[in-house]
C-alpha cells in the first residue's frame, strides 16, 4: 500500500484552544490540497504545554463541541491531535486521538509523565496505564507520546503486538546546543533509527516548535522506516508541513530480513521480570 | 565542549526574542549598551529579530565617561542603525549619594545600575516596549550583578550563554574584534574590571561552572583536573550566596496550593 503522511511541524499558542484550532485548519486544508492521507500533530497541539493551573479549564471531554468539531474535519483525512483530556472521573490525562472518517478510532492516554521544573503534569494530570495496537485503513498503528517512547518498553510491547505504524507526538525541548547539532534532536534521532529498525516498524515522530517559558522546541520531525532509514526529516526550529511518501511493503521485506522479532521468546522476558521485581518488593 | 553551533544559536535567539515580544504584545525594545560584548551582541540580535526601527540603544554614562567604550557604543549604533540616545546619569545619581556620606563604591556602583534601570524602564514606557536584558549566564551564576539594577528585564537573550560562548556567537556575526577583545568591565568606577573584581578569568569560570552545572562533577574532581582549588571554591562560594539574585522575591504560600 503507497500513502502519504503528513507531520504538521506546528507552534501551538499556550492556553489557546480557538487559536489552535485555526492553526490545525490551515494545517488540514493545506495537507488536503498535497493529498496527505494521514495528519499528525505533535504533543498538546490544542493547547500548548506549559499550562499550570489551567489544566482543567482546557481539558476536553470525547462529547466535546471541540472534539465534534475536529471529527469532522477527519471526514477527508485521519488525523492525530493531542490534548488534555478529562474523562467520567474528572480525572485529567495528556492524550492523543485517532480520528477517521468522522469517528474517534482510539484515545492514547500518556503513561510516563515528565519531570519538568514548571508547574504543570504533577500537580493536575494522571498516568495513563495502557498501550494499544489499533486498526486503522493503513494497517495496525499505536500512539506514543514524547516520555512514553523514551522508555523503550513500550516500542518493544507494540512490536510484539504486531505494531506496523508508531506515531510519536512529541513537545521535545532544546538543549545541548553543542557545535555539532542538538543535544536532545541527536538522541531522539538516535533512538527512532534504531527502534525502527530492531523492531520493524515505521515511525512518524512529530515534533512542535516555538518557545514557552523561554523552553525552545526544536522541531525537527521525521519518518523512519523499518529498516531504520530516515526517508524524511523537517527543519530544525521553524514551522512545517512535512510530506512522507509510504511505501507499506517494506514492512513485509524487513520482517523477512531481520528474525528478531519472530525469535523473540516472551515467556523467558516475563520469567526475568517477575524475577526482578521479587527481588525488588 | 563549550562550543555552540553559532547558526542554529543565534536562529534561536534571534526567534526567541521575536516570540516573547510578540507574545507580550510588544513589538519595540529598549536596552543599555556600554561598547561592551555583551550589550553590543544583544542589540545585533534584537535589530535581526524585530527591525532596526524598533530597537532603541541608550548610552548611560556617569561622570567619568570611558573613550573606548563611547567610541565602541557609537560603533555598534552606527553599524546596527537603530535608535540611539545618549542620557547622561549623573545628575539622577549624585542627586542621592552625595547625600550619605562614606558610601563605599559598590554601594554606589549599584545605585548607578538601579538609575540605569529606572531610566530604561522609564524609557520603555515612552517607547510603548520591553526592556532587553544583556546579562550571560557566567554574570548570573557568580552573581555578577546588581539586583534590580542590570538584571532587571523583560527578557534575556543571552541568559543562557557563557561569557566564552557569547565571544564565539559576537565573532560569528561579526561584532568588532576591538569589542571582543575588550576586558570585559561594568563601568562602575574607573579602572574597573569584571575579571580585577572576581580575582579570575572568565575563561577559568566557564570551564569550572561548565564541570558544575552541565557535567554534575563535585568539587574535588575539577580540583583534580588540574583547577585551582581556591579559584573554585571561590566560585562555588559566590554561586551559592547569589542565589537569592537568581529567584524571584520569595512569598510565603499560605493559600491554596
Amino acid at each position: 500500500m503507497q500513502f502519504k503522511v503528513g507531520l504538521a511541524q506546528i507552534n501551538p499558542s499556550l492556553g489557546d484552544i480557538q487559536e489552535n484550532l485555526k492553526i490545525h485548519s490551515q494545517y488540514i486544508n493545506e495537507a488536503k490540497k498535497s493529498l496527505v492521507d494521514l495528519l499528525i500533530f505533535p504533543e498538546m497541539s490544542l493547547t500548548g504545554c506549559f499550562v499550570g493551573d489551567s489544566i482543567p479549564d482546557l481539558a476536553l471531554r470525547k462529547d466535546s463541541s471541540v472534539f465534534r468539531y475536529l471529527c469532522g474535519l477527519s471526514k477527508d483525512l485521519d488525523l492525530v491531535i493531542s490534548f488534555i483530556e478529562e474523562d467520567e472521573d474528572n480525572k485529567f490525562y495528556i492524550a492523543s486521538a485517532y480520528l477517521s472518517e468522522g469517528e474517534v478510532i482510539h484515545i492514547h492516554r500518556k503513561i510516563y509523565l515528565q519531570n519538568s521544573e514548571l508547574p504543570n503534569d504533577k500537580r493536575y494530570i494522571s498516568q495513563g496505564h495502557h498501550l494499544k495496537v489499533f486498526e486503522t485503513r493503513f494497517g495496525k498503528t499505536a500512539i506514543l507520546i514524547t516520555e512514553d517512547f523514551w522508555h523503550y518498553p513500550s516500542s518493544y510491547l507494540l512490536a510484539l503486538d504486531g505494531v506496523q505504524y508508531v506515531i510519536c507526538q512529541s513537545a521535545s525541548p532544546t538543549s545541548n546546543l553543542s557545535c555539532e547539532k542538538i543535544g536532545s534532536a541527536e538522541i531522539l534521532e538516535r533512538l527512532n533509527e534504531t527502534f525502527a529498525h530492531l523492531f520493524g516498524y515505521f515511525i512518524f515522530f512529530a515534533n512542535r516548535v516555538g518557545f514557552e517559558h523561554g523552553i525552545n522546541f526544536w522541531g525537527g520531525s521525521e519518518a523512519i522506516d523499518p529498516s531504520g532509514k530516515r526517508i524524511s526529516k523537517a527543519s530544525y526550529v521553524d514551522e512545517e508541513l512535512l510530506l512522507v511518501d509510504v511505501d507499506s511493503s517494506i514492512l513485509r521485506t524487513n520482517r523477512i530480513v531481520n528474525p528478531l522479532l519472530r525469535k523473540e521468546n516472551i515467556d523467558f522476558v516475563l520469567y526475568e521480570l517477575n524475577k526482578i521485581r521479587e527481588r525488588f518488593k | 565542549m563549550l562550543d555552540i553551533n553559532e547558526s542554529l544559536t543565534k536562529k534561536i535567539l534571534v526567534e526567541f526574542i521575536r516570540d516573547e515580544t510578540y507574545k507580550a504584545g510588544f513589538k519595540k525594545v529598549v536596552l543599555g549598551i556600554s561598547g561592551g560584548l555583551d550589550s553590543s551582541l544583544s542589540a545585533h540580535l534584537a535589530c535581526q529579530a524585530l527591525g532596526k526601527k524598533n530597537v532603541f540603544l541608550y548610552y548611560l554614562p556617569y561622570e567619568t565617561i570611558s573613550q573606548s567604550g563611547f567610541e565602541h557604543t557609537r560603533m555598534v549604533a552606527n553599524g546596527l542603525g537603530a535608535n540611539f540616545e545618549i542620557i547622561d546619569i549623573s545628575e539622577i545619581v549624585n542627586a542621592y549619594i552625595l547625600k550619605e556620606s562614606d558610601m563605599n563604591k559598590i554601594r554606589k556602583g549599584n545605585v548607578m545600575a538601579r538609575v540605569r534601570m529606572t531610566v530604561l524602564y522609564d524609557q520603555s514606557a515612552k517607547n510603548d516596549a520591553l526592556v532587553l536584558g544583556t546579562s550571560n549566564k557566567t554574570e548570573l551564576l557568580l552573581g555578577y550583578g546588581t539586583q534590580f539594577g542590570d538584571t532587571a528585564c523583560a527578557l534575556n537573550p543571552l541568559g543562557d550563554l557563557y561569557k566564552c560562548q557569547v565571544r564565539q556567537l559576537a565573532s560569528y556575526i561579526g561584532i568588532p574584534e576591538e569589542i571582543i577583545t575588550r576586558h570585559p568591565s561594568a563601568g562602575l568606577w574607573e579602572g574597573q574590571t569584571d575579571e580585577g573584581e572576581l580575582g579570575f578569568s572568565y575563561d577559568e569560570a566557564d570551564q569550572i561552572l561548565n564541570f558544575l552545572f552541565e557535567e554534575h562533577l563535585k568539587r574535588d574532581d575539577i580540583v583534580d583536573r588540574g583547577f585551582n582549588e581556591k579559584v573554585v571554591d571561590r566560585i562555588v562560594d559566590r554561586v551559592k550566596g547569589n542565589e537569592f539574585k537568581r529567584k524571584l522575591p520569595t512569598v510565603p504560600k499560605i493559600s491554596k496550593f
